[in-house]
């Protein structure tokens, strides 16, 4: 912020200063007060690095973040728990719970039964990896990707939990983890934004997603995560309106700008700045936006590979594959969102559903940019806010159950950009209710990720209100069992 | 007063000749538990004579002022050094006591004890001294005082923080790992293992401060093992204590490190466990280890040797200078803080020109990385990277470079990756390849290269990772049927017409449709753009592509609403749960919703359905649409059969259209249904419409054999 402000005092010309001196002299004494660091030779921005310049060699340099909202069970489809079916029906004893409190959904319940999955589990790949019948797909790359069973966040409901992820904090108002990545790496194509949108979802109920778990936060605007939607018009009032023509439109814009300008020279905001670079990257926009979202070029191979639905715009399917375009052409954070996972009852229907509308994408997915050439450097981030409970949620019936959030176990799994493929990183109890081996918690997943694109995740920060921020709060290690 | 000066001088005295006794016979002294307690509080109090003689000498300078040389200050100065004595024997003492424990030793901690003697012997001199002696004799004995306090009291910050504590900042000197050339020449002892003990250990058991006598700041007093001697057991890592106790608990009490401070990691202990194990021999050589072994990349992960172009030594680049490169379509960025190299993206470039390259030359040394990627960057073009000699990364995805364009790459020295996926090459161009030695990964997936050539290449390189899989299509689950169209309707009750639009698919998804209630097939009618229907029909539509299933048949029921009836008679009750709106629901133009429950619906679950519409007058008519719930799996379903009767007089109507359907097979999801009964064009008053409902649920709904089906009805329609 300080730079800002510098800038601005050195707008100041000897005219303007002139021409402004009864209120000159106060207005530098001011000015040396907020720029106290002015002469004492360091500061924070000392320690602040360009955009770009990480604190130490990157492993990864682009991420596609397959968010799985709702809470998908691990139970059903990677912590396979064989105990759970010699106990099920049974109560959960109480010294496994030991008192952790429970959503208002099953708090008042009297009797928690434990539950079997309805799914059977097999091994697959080198290490013999267990994983549900429900994840044909995923199966075939299991020695591609480090599956972390070990997940534990904070929170309890879908809001904070998924802003916790996303932001670090489960109150809203904190930059989202792409802005941060934005803020620290700046954008490598520059026609695009550093930070993407994708939202997909299923018919029905559904937990909604609210856009500031892509906000910006206190950061400049233009960290902030860009919606592409999947109709007509991908980023909406992007294109010409009807009757202008694009020499007109260029032309209006450079006087908007040179207005900007002006006003930017007179007061220094930095949100002008952010306007006049919006503006133009808008501009180019117009053109690289088409390109991508145009899939003439595609062969259909590709879409073979990521099945039917990505023929369809707007499915996950679709969406994987419009990541992985847009990963191609240097978007840094493509933030997926695939909504609706929360089986609180009918589990069993809802699961089956929602894996085959994601397995095979997902698996499409690192093996195409493992075929491209892009995994060593594209990390794929697929998992949850939260995972679900081993008991029952309401009564077992017909096959037919319900499982309640569950914050203390989950699953999620990582590939590519520098983490270590082929692996099974930590270990839930043999009731998948608590961890018994190498937990993570939500921070020290966010710490890892910026460890991978070569960022000491304590030092970046920014300051706001009188406190540095970080993504990581005041927590959070890097998980150094998963790093290649 | 007099009697206070009195009691200090002698007990200060005391302690001083105690102090001096004791540190004379120094060997013999045996301490019991209480004083070591006493000892330990050696750290807290040396603060008060420090404190105590820098304000005493404070005020003796006051005291020279004319303003204060007043008798109470001169008071309050003697008090003050009464009590700097006490405190400064009491301390020496003390420190003495902490000294006997034997946990410090080292050159610092024996300056650190006489300086100590020496201000407490001097403290007692300055009382004798001061009011009896020359000025000059008092000042010598307060200077010489003061300086001993400060040399007792930096050696003992040495002892406490380790040498060179206090000027560390000043030489700005930082722990660097050793830096080694090539992990060729690696020592395991030297380069893994005493750094670790170095960070984490050293603090407590080094030469000065050799907590239980072990000191870990070099090899042999490593294997002296401290004080039970067997700290360090070659070859049984379970026998060393040293191993034993980083490897306790936490909750331990004799887990080391101790709770407060640094921990050892996992990789730390086993590497430690692992090095006593193998005989805790220092010489041995990285090299030497079986490369089977799994200690193998934890180790290796310790080391930061310098290899390729690390040993070119190449200077940074000013930022500044990086970022004047940048512009909207070339990013130009230093890769990290730590290292000079720079990565350059051009990617998606569009009227690529050779100047794009050409003007990162002040850059051309720092060059590690350029992505050309999906840029219509030209064989040509390739020419300008000639002087990019320190090209790491090469990306040239999905561009039209051909054979002609790679021929212009010559080897690059530290090229390791090189993309060529989805570009125009051919064996011509794998051929050159195979001459570059130092590549590790080439990508030419979605390239005409044969599998021939490929196979060639491997045989030269058996360390290239090539990728180039093509997707194997024969795998069944490729075959799975398109996804169902998504279609807009603006209105599925219309007055003129409504809007049908399909939300379009990528790649080549042809859309077929029918009106008559048939099943589409790719000779139906085919959807191109939005169209418009102005009559009543179920739209039934699939979409269809090359090589893949048709999707499921989705079906839209349409309805026109048309010309308003005079009174409308429900002649059998609906249920009384489900009545909302009673007769006037038939007619409002209003679609009910995919539940039960909606107001929309009449609900008839005893009675068949049976309505008399009123035209008032005779009118024109030629078809009446019926529009209905299907929710098969709470048992709403089209009626059996449905008959239209009409006639100008109510007591002779005659049927003039008539329809059954049947269940549905198998269960499907909620939806809505229109019955469309057309019969030749007539005049009539009156309009009755029966509807029979099933007798029985299908097999698959769960009340079969209990419940009946029901009919939900939310509009009838005239034209």
């Amino acid at each position: 912020m300080s730079n800002e402000f510098l800038r601005h005092s050195l707008n100041i010309n000897r005219r303007t200063f002139l021409s402004s001196a009864s209120i000159g002299i106060g207005s530098l004494a001011l000015g040396s007060l907020l720029v106290p660091d002015l002469f004492s030779g360091k500061s924070d921005e000392d320690e602040m690095l360009p955009p770009g310049v990480t604190h130490f060699a990157p492993k990864a340099k682009r991420v596609i973040y397959l968010f799985q909202s709702g809470a998908p069970s691990q139970l059903e489809l990677f912590d396979y728990k064989p105990m759970l079916h010699k106990m099920g029906g049974q109560e959960l004893p109480p010294s496994v719970r030991n008192g952790q409190r429970l959503t208002g959904m099953t708090a008042s319940q009297k009797s928690f039964p434990l539950i079997p999955s309805f799914t059977s589990f097999q091994q697959h790949g080198q290490n013999g990896t267990w994983l549900g019948e429900l994840l044909p797909f995923t199966s075939k790359i299991v020695d591609d990707i480090c599956i972390i069973r070990s997940m534990n966040t904070e929170a309890i409901n879908h809001d904070p939990a998924v802003s916790f992820f996303q932001t670090g904090s489960q109150q809203p108002g904190r930059p989202s983890m792409g802005s941060w990545l934005s803020y620290g790496l700046g954008s490598e194509n520059k026609n695009l934004p550093a930070f993407c949108v994708l939202l997909s979802r299923s018919k029905g109920d559904i937990q909604p997603l609210a856009s500031r778990n892509w906000g910006n936060g206190f950061l400049d605007s233009i960290h902030q995560g860009v919606h592409l939607q999947s109709g007509h018009d991908p980023v909406l009032y992007l294109q010409n309106p009807p009757g202008t023509d694009k020499a007109s439109r260029g032309k209006m814009l450079d006087h908007i700008a040179a207005l900007n300008h002006m006003q930017e020279e007179q007061f220094g905001d930095p949100e002008i700045t952010a306007r006049i670079a919006q503006y133009e990257m808008a501009y180019r926009m117009q053109t690289s936006v088409p390109d991508v979202m145009n899939f003439s070029d595609e062969p259909e191979s590709s879409f073979k590979l990521y099945g039917a639905d990505s023929l369809q715009p707007g499915t996950f399917a679709a969406n994987c594959l419009l990541a992985r375009r847009l990963s191609e052409r240097g978007v840094r954070f493509i933030q997926l969102y695939h909504m609706g996972w929360d089986a609180h009852s009918d589990l069993p229907e809802r699961t089956r559903v929602f894996t085959k509308s994601v397995d095979q994408a997902s698996a499409a997915l690192v093996q195409d940019l493992k075929n491209r050439g892009m995994l060593d450097e594209t990390l794929v981030i697929w998992g949850g806010e939260f995972g679900r409970t081993n008991y029952c949620q309401g009564t077992f019936k017909d096959g037919n159950y319900g499982r309640d959030h569950h914050p203390r176990c989950f699953t999620i799994w990582m590939a590519g950009g520098g983490v270590k493929p082929g692996i099974v990183y930590g270990e839930t109890d043999e009731l998948g209710y608590n961890i018994v081996k190498d937990p993570v918690h939500v921070h020290d997943f966010q710490a890892t990720v910026l460890n991978l694109f070569g960022y000491d995740h304590e030092k970046l920060i920014y300051k706001h209100q009188g406190r540095r921020y970080r993504l990581t709060d005041v927590s959070g290690h890097v998980v150094k069992g998963i790093l290649a | 007063m007099l009697q206070f000066r009195r009691f200090t001088i002698a007990f200060s005295s005391f302690l001083n000749v105690l102090l001096l006794f004791l540190i004379f016979f120094e060997d013999r002294v045996q301490l019991p538990v209480l004083l070591q307690v006493s000892g330990r509080m050696h750290p807290l109090i040396l603060h008060f004579p420090l404190t105590l003689l820098f304000t005493a000498i404070f005020l003796e300078y006051l005291s020279t002022r004319p303003r204060f040389r007043h008798p109470s200050v001169q008071g309050i100065t003697w008090c003050v050094f009464y009590l700097f004595a006490l405190s400064a024997a009491t301390t020496a003492l003390f420190g003495f006591f902490l000294y006997e424990e034997g946990t410090y030793l080292g050159r610092e901690v024996t300056l650190h004890k006489w300086f100590g003697v020496a201000v407490s012997l001097l403290s007692v001199a300055i009382l004798l001294v001061k009011s009896r002696a020359l000025p000059a004799t008092y000042y010598v004995t307060l200077g010489l005082c003061a300086g001993s306090l400060v040399a007792a009291g930096h050696f003992g910050a040495e002892v406490t923080h380790g040498k060179g504590f206090l000027t560390e900042p000043l030489l700005n000197r930082t722990r660097t790992a050793v830096q080694i050339e090539n992990a060729d020449s690696a020592v395991v002892f030297r380069d893994v293992i005493q750094p670790i003990f170095n960070e984490k250990c050293l603090n407590c058991h080094n030469a000065n401060r050799a907590k239980g006598d072990l000191i870990l700041s070099d090899y042999e007093s490593m294997m002296d093992g401290g004080e039970h001697r067997d700290g360090l057991v070659p070859g049984k890592a379970e026998k060393s204590l040293l191993y034993k106790y980083i490897s306790l608990p936490m909750e331990d009490s004799l887990h080391m490190p101790p709770k407060d401070k640094l921990q050892l990691d996992r990789e730390e202990i086993r590497l430690i466990g692992w090095w006593i194990n193998s005989g805790a021999d220092p010489n041995v050589k990285y090299v030497t280890l079986p490369k089977t072994d799994s200690i193998q990349p934890i180790m290796l992960a310790r080391f930061h040797p310098k290899t390729g172009l690390d040993l070119l030594n190449i200077p940074f680049v000013d930022y500044d200078e990086i970022e004047g490169l940048n512009n909207p379509y070339r990013t130009v960025q230093q890769i990290s803080a730590t290292q000079p190299y720079v990565a350059v993206f051009l990617g998606s470039k569009k009227d690529f020109t050779s100047k794009d390259i050409e003007e990162l030359a002040p850059v051309s040394r720092q060059v590690v990385s350029i992505d050309l990627g999906n840029s219509e960057v030209k064989d040509n073009d390739l020419k300008n990277l000639e002087p990019f000699t320190h090209l790491q990364k090469l990306y040239l995805q999905n561009t039209g470079i051909g054979d002609e364009g790679v021929k212009h790459l010559k080897e690059f020295k530290y090229l390791e990756t090189l993309n060529l996926s989805g570009t125009k090459i051919t064996s011509q161009t794998v051929e050159q390849i195979s001459k570059w030695k130092d590549l590790k990964k080439l990508y030419l997936y979605n390239t005409a290269v044969p599998e021939t050539s490929l196979a060639t290449l491997k045989g030269s390189h058996p360390d290239l990772e090539i990728f180039s899989t093509a997707i194997d299509l024969s795998d069944s689950v490729y075959n799975a049927a398109l996804t169902p169209p998504v279609v807009k309707i603006d209105s599925s009750f219309f007055r003129n017409s409504a809007l049908v639009d399909v939300k379009l698919s990528r790649g080549k998804v042809k859309y077929f449709y029918t009106l008559d209630g048939k099943d589409p097939n790719t000779e139906s009618m085919v959807y191109d753009e939005a169209f418009r229907i102005d009559h009543s029909a179920t739209l039934r539509i699939i979409a269809t592509m090359n090589g893949w299933k048709d999707s499921k048949v989705v079906e839209f029921p349409l309805m026109k609403l048309g010309k308003r009836p005079y009174v409308i008679k429900l002649e059998s009750k609906p249920d009384p749960k489900h009545s909302g709106k009673l007769d006037s629901a038939l007619v409002d133009g209003l679609s009910g919703g995919f539940s039960r429950g909606d107001k929309e619906y009449l609900g008839y679950i005893d009675n068949d359905f049976q309505v008399l519409l009123d035209m008032g007058r005779d009118t024109e008519l030629s078809e009446v649409t019926i529009s209905y719930l299907e929710d098969g799996a709470n048992g709403a379903f089209a009626p059996e059969s449905i008959e239209l009767w009409t006639g100008s007089d109510k007591e002779r109507l005659s049927m003039v259209a008539s329809q059954s359907s049947a269940l549905p097979s198998m269960e499907r999801a909620a939806g809505k249904g229109v019955i469309v009964l057309k019969f030749p064009r007539q005049t009539a008053r009156y309009i009755r419409v029966k509807a029979k409902r099933f007798k029985t649920l299908p097999e698959w709904n769960k009340n079969h054999g209990k419940g009946k089906p029901e009919f939900f009805v939310d509009e009838v329609s005239l034209n």
